[in-house]
């Protein structure tokens, strides 16, 4: 409580001044036409004025701001306040948030231009810009939760963007229920700690969860379902089959929920809940494997992906499991420092795909070709992006990256540490073979041949992002490396509590060079291969393809994920609910029309009184307000009432016999 | 003398309407019953705004005697349990009468009967004695089997046959319930000084038992909804607007104003199974709901399912639970009268209801279709919207109470957005299904007024419950001391 009302103002109007613009574009956006994006732009960019400014704060003075108003209050029963809680780890959220998103906001004025729904697509980009933001400065799990929702069901209509194509809405609805199950499952969490705790505030939990009150398994489990919730956001397995076809709305939209919002919501909750994840070894160790398997098993299957924008939306899935294991092994500011690098080098991607999109109006990467030439901005950001999501060093995901790996095997999880390498391997192939395909070669369609570089105010946010890419891993090289006066900016911004060091016993690791050596040696094996199967002789792929069908469709199927979970699910749902109507009418239904039958008689005598005319209306009313008359007044009228119900059961009885 | 003015200026307005010229044509018939509807509204904001913070126990109270020597009184007040649906009765009737663009015969009669309805409607949520309860119960029912009898669709015999019998046993098994309370407890038959139980046990849950089947099926908790669909269908939009928007309210009403605080030993028994009630209500409603074919059905399987919060919350005993069920019995009222308005909107419109055949009406429906979706945003418990508040509360206080119930209900959020989210991609998205479907005319400015204050009510009301919740809280703080729960 050390802020003053000015600042606490200020950090209000971060989430605030997106919500407002949501409202402004949603009820008046068909008049401001084009203006709309102008009015995004400028409320979007002052809240990244704001987030800056909340930096500054929390970085000059080392304490948190924290401040909440009353929302629910029963007093003795409960309460629920909303509020706000801003640390290092929140002031990075909020700057990655609102910067990714005003480049998005910037490029989308061209990439939408045309859109019909132009002024509306702004307004749902900056309702779920606002989501995040409060989101990322929640202090308790309701508001959180609130949030989350709202995320949820932005990225619903940002997906179903184009809702007349029916993929695109089913792709949206699917989004909208696989998070949903993540959804409920994070629901049951938060209540489970309300029940045992009476508070749903993090650091009130973290303290109730020490001194005793939740504890083993109810704390272990309460955590996973915490975890299932930020597994369903942030597309963990098993449930990240809905991101692949996310890709139905606008690419700019891709890039937003891949790099900043939506699926870094569920990373950043498990951070955010650190201190109580820390209280249970059990959770710790799901959440670590669940992201070190989703590494390995996403960057599988984007190896195949013919389409550009689903193999980089693989690649989200996998970097996010990095970020996860990250989490699990204790490697707290590692995981948060690639949450960091990624949100600028993935955001890139995508709108490098965007752009290519834009010129040549395809997402297989089959039909490009030779775009070096024709796109050279396009090539070279995504060349730096490239290099970075493969951890090339010096580019920025080298330095997260790595400090991941070395995380996991100096804390001895060797297994983790051998599935992320393969993954580093994977990764550098499959986005070079992305790039190579693309961008290398001769143009393979006319598109290709056509295709012309993207205007200025798309390829400015890119050149901006570029250069992020390549730097942002500057803030934060392990301190004092390669002999240096280097300080480690990020991990005095973002560190793990003093709770959380205690608790896990944590020690600070200085660069080991020999595992860096080894990432990056792997790193470059996996372009040489990509380099070497697609670049000179591209027909030596597609006969690898063919001579391991079986395992090239597997992993082109997306290990068949989507089939066996509608053969196991969908459809057993569907005819569950099909069987339970047939049930309710045929059960239910007839033992009512039993009754209606025995009483048909009344019916059949009611019936010149409802078709008759207006004297007959006229005469009902008459009879309705003198039966309330003769009840009310009526001095004895409670055997009146008595008579009435004794006729009516012995009807009933007798009419049932019938 | 105000609550009694507000309960019975809709008697007066029926009469009013009854004597309406002949001659008068629909348009000022229209309005002049428009202005009738307003007034107990007024009334009811007057009161809001003058009373707002002394609703603990009944206020602005009217004591008759009636049959003295039976305790039977014509006892009316108003506390924070029952003020949140009296003034949504007095909305919702404004806002049927708004809505009635469907009803071309026979209109005054049709204000008229809906006039009488709203009497039974808001005296129960006043009455504080339990003869008074019961007979505004009842009044509400000849009411409804009428507007649905006379005015409903090709099916509407049967269906308003059904519904009345069906109901009419269930509120007659409560009477005797009642009775049997009030002979043996003095006799006295004013709820407030019944307060907390004076009974034996065992003669409180003997008598829980009728009182409780007939509230549970006016609300309706499955297996005892079987009236609920026929009825629903086959009634006018407006009807509907009523129907499903009040009437379920007076078995849930009835739960927390008489079963709780008047047996409060009585029903402890049953309330494992009304919270198991609440959740077969909300997973049985949903998967009813999810290959549901009929658009109106499908919000009426939502409707049943939503209740099974109000159920479960109720059940809970603690603070938090009943809160919740108090509020949600207003949320659930605001999204079912606003989903119920629309499906009359495209059905009008398109000239079907079957999900299967409509498709793609954003392109020409743009704000029937953003308020269909807001409206099933709403019934899936979206935040931003006043559902989601009712609904964790119940769900959490449901949980302290039943740990199993609360998750099922929590699992229940899967179900909803399931078959909602599945409503909106085949009626909203998606191509326009059939090429006349292109030229069908938007929402227009009556409909807009019908449905825009329901939807801005659901937006206040999440961003400040505490309109709500901190007037029915003393009043749920009494119960809960009757009870002796926490």
């Amino acid at each position: 409580m050390t802020q003053s009302v000015g600042q606490q103002l200020i950090i209000a109007a971060i989430p605030g001044l997106p919500a407002i613009v949501f409202l402004v574009l949603a009820l008046f956006g068909r008049y401001l036409k084009e203006g709309a994006q102008y009015v995004a732009i400028f409320g979007v960019a002052t809240s990244l004025v704001f987030s800056a400014f909340a930096l500054y704060f929390v970085a000059r003075t080392g304490a948190p701001m924290d401040f909440a108003v009353n929302w629910i209050d029963l007093g003795p029963g409960g309460s629920f306040p909303i509020g706000v809680y801003v640390d290092g780890l929140a002031a990075m959220m909020l700057v990655v948030v609102c910067f990714v998103s005003l480049m998005v906001q910037l490029y989308s004025g061209a990439f939408m231009q045309d859109d019909k729904r132009f002024a509306w697509y702004y307004a749902v980009l900056n309702l779920f810009t606002a989501s995040m933001l409060g989101l990322v400065v929640a202090p308790n799990f309701i508001e959180l939760y609130i949030f989350w929702e709202l995320v949820g069901l932005c990225s619903y209509l940002l997906i179903g963007h184009w809702f007349e194509k029916p993929s695109a809405a089913k792709a949206a609805q699917k989004a909208f229920i696989v998070t949903r199950i993540g959804d409920a499952a994070l629901f049951i969490g938060i209540i489970m700690f309300w029940r045992s705790t009476g508070t749903t505030d993090f650091s009130a939990i973290s303290e109730a969860a020490a001194a005793g009150f939740i504890g083993g398994s109810v704390l272990t489990t309460a955590l996973i379902l915490v975890f299932v919730g930020a597994v369903g956001k942030s597309a963990q397995f098993p449930l990240h089959v809905w991101l692949p076809d996310a890709m139905e709305g606008p690419t700019p939209v891709s890039a937003l929920i891949h790099a900043a919002t939506m699926v870094a919501a569920g990373v950043y909750l498990v951070a955010r809940t650190y201190d109580i994840f820390v209280q249970s070894p059990g959770a710790l160790l799901v959440v670590a494997y669940i992201g070190g398997f989703t590494a390995l098993m996403a960057a599988t299957m984007a190896v195949v992906k013919k389409d550009m924008k689903r193999v980089i939306a693989y690649s989200t899935v996998s970097q996010l499991g990095y970020m996860m294991m990250a989490l699990g092994i204790g490697s707290y500011t590692a995981g948060m420092f690639h949450l960091f690098n990624h949100a600028f080098f993935k955001a890139l991607l995508f709108l490098g795909a965007g752009s290519i999109i834009y010129a040549m109006n395809s997402y297989n990467m089959f039909d490009m070709g030779g775009l070096r030439r024709r796109m050279p901005i396009t090539f070279w950001t995504m060349v730096l992006a490239g290099l970075s999501l493969a951890g090339i060093f010096p580019f920025s995901g080298f330095w997260s990256k790595d400090s991941i790996l070395a995380g996991a095997f100096e804390e001895h999880y060797y297994v983790l540490y051998a599935m992320a390498l393969i993954t580093v391997f994977l990764t550098a192939f499959y986005i070079f073979r992305a790039i190579f395909v693309a961008f290398m070669g001769e143009p393979r369609t006319e598109g290709a041949r056509d295709a012309v570089e993207s205007p200025s105010i798309m390829t400015g946010p890119m050149v901006i992002l570029a250069v992020l890419a390549v730097v942002s891993g500057l803030l934060g090289i392990p301190k004092g490396s390669f002999g240096l006066p280097i300080r480690d900016f990020f991990s005095s911004l973002v560190a793990p509590s003093a709770f959380t060091v205690e608790t896990l016993e944590l020690e600070t690791h200085s660069f080991n060079y020999v595992l860096g050596a080894i990432s990056v040696a792997v790193a470059l094996a996996g372009i040489g291969l990509a380099y070497a199967l697609y670049v000179p002789k591209p027909e030596r792929a597609a006969a690898l393809a063919r001579r391991f069908a079986p395992i090239h469709t597997f992993l082109d199927k997306g290990w068949y994920f989507d089939a066996i979970y509608d053969k196991l699910i969908v459809r057993r749902a569907m005819a569950l609910g099909r069987a339970t109507n047939v049930f309710d009418r045929r059960v239910f239904g007839s033992m009512v029309s039993g009754v209606g039958r025995g009483v048909s008689g009344l019916g059949e005598r009611l019936r010149p009184l409802q078709s008759g005319g207006a004297q007959n209306y006229a005469l009902f009313i008459l009879v309705s307000v003198l039966l309330i008359g003769v009840i009310v007044g009526a001095q004895y009228g409670f055997l009146l009432v008595a008579l009435i119900a004794a006729v009516t059961v012995g009807a009933v009885a007798i009419g049932a016999r019938l | 003398m105000i609550t009694t003015i507000t309960i019975f200026f809709p008697l007066l307005a029926a009469i009013v309407m009854g004597a309406l010229p002949r001659t008068m044509d629909a348009r000022a018939v229209r309005y002049t019953a428009l202005g009738l509807a307003a007034v107990p509204l007024l009334l009811v904001l007057y009161i809001y705004l003058a009373h707002r913070g002394d609703l603990g126990a009944p206020t602005l109270t009217q004591d008759l005697d009636w049959i003295k020597s039976f305790g039977i009184g014509y006892r009316v007040g108003l506390d924070g349990l029952g003020f949140g649906m009296f003034f949504l009765s007095a909305l919702l009737t404004l806002v049927a009468v708004v809505a009635s663009w469907d009803v071309r015969e026979n209109l005054k009669q049709y204000f008229a009967i809906l006039f009488v309805a709203e009497v039974g409607m808001l005296g129960v949520f006043a009455a504080q004695d339990l003869i008074l309860f019961y007979v505004f119960f009842e009044i509400t029912l000849i009411p409804m089997y009428l507007l649905v009898g006379v005015w409903g669709d090709e099916n509407r015999r049967p269906a308003a046959v059904k519904f009345f019998i069906y109901t009419f046993l269930g509120s007659t098994v409560m009477l005797a319930g009642f009775l049997a309370l009030g002979i043996l407890s003095g006799p006295n038959f004013s709820i407030e000084a019944l307060a907390g139980g004076g009974l034996s046990r065992g003669a409180q849950v003997a008598i829980a038992a009728p009182i409780l089947f007939g509230l549970l099926v006016k609300t309706p908790a499955v297996p005892l909804h079987s009236w609920l669909l026929d009825v629903y269908v086959s009634s006018p939009t407006s009807t509907n607007v009523v129907l499903s928007g009040i009437l379920p309210k007076l078995g849930t009403y009835g739960l927390l104003k008489v079963a709780l605080p008047l047996l409060p030993q009585g029903v402890e028994p049953y309330l494992p199974i009304i919270a198991a009630l609440g959740v077969v209500n909300i997973i049985y409603g949903s998967f009813v709901a999810f290959m549901q074919p009929d658009l109106k059905a499908l919000v009426a399987y939502s409707s049943i399912a939503t209740l099974g919060f109000i159920l479960l919350g109720a059940a809970s005993g603690n603070a938090l639970g009943i809160n919740g069920a108090v509020l949600q019995q207003v949320t659930h009222g605001l999204y079912s009268a606003l989903l119920f308005i629309l499906v009359g909107v495209i059905a009008a419109r398109t000239g079907t209801r079957n999900i299967r055949e409509l498709g793609g009406l954003a392109a020409s429906m743009p704000w029937a279709g953003a308020l269909l979706t807001i409206g099933a945003l709403a019934a899936m418990g979206m935040p931003g919207l006043a559902v989601f508040v009712s609904e964790f509360m119940t769900i959490m206080g449901g949980y302290v109470a039943f740990p199993i119930a609360g998750v099922l209900a929590a699992l229940g959020i899967i179900l909803s957005v399931m078959y909602l989210s599945y409503m909106v991609r085949r009626t909203v998205f998606g191509p326009i299904k059939r090429p006349e479907y292109e030229g069908v005319k938007d929402a227009g400015p009556v409909e807009m007024a019908a449905t825009v204050p329901l939807a801005f009510l659901l937006v206040l009301l999440f961003f400040f419950p505490g309109l709500l919740v901190n007037v029915q809280r003393p009043a749920v703080e009494l119960v809960l001391a009757a009870i002796g729960g926490s």
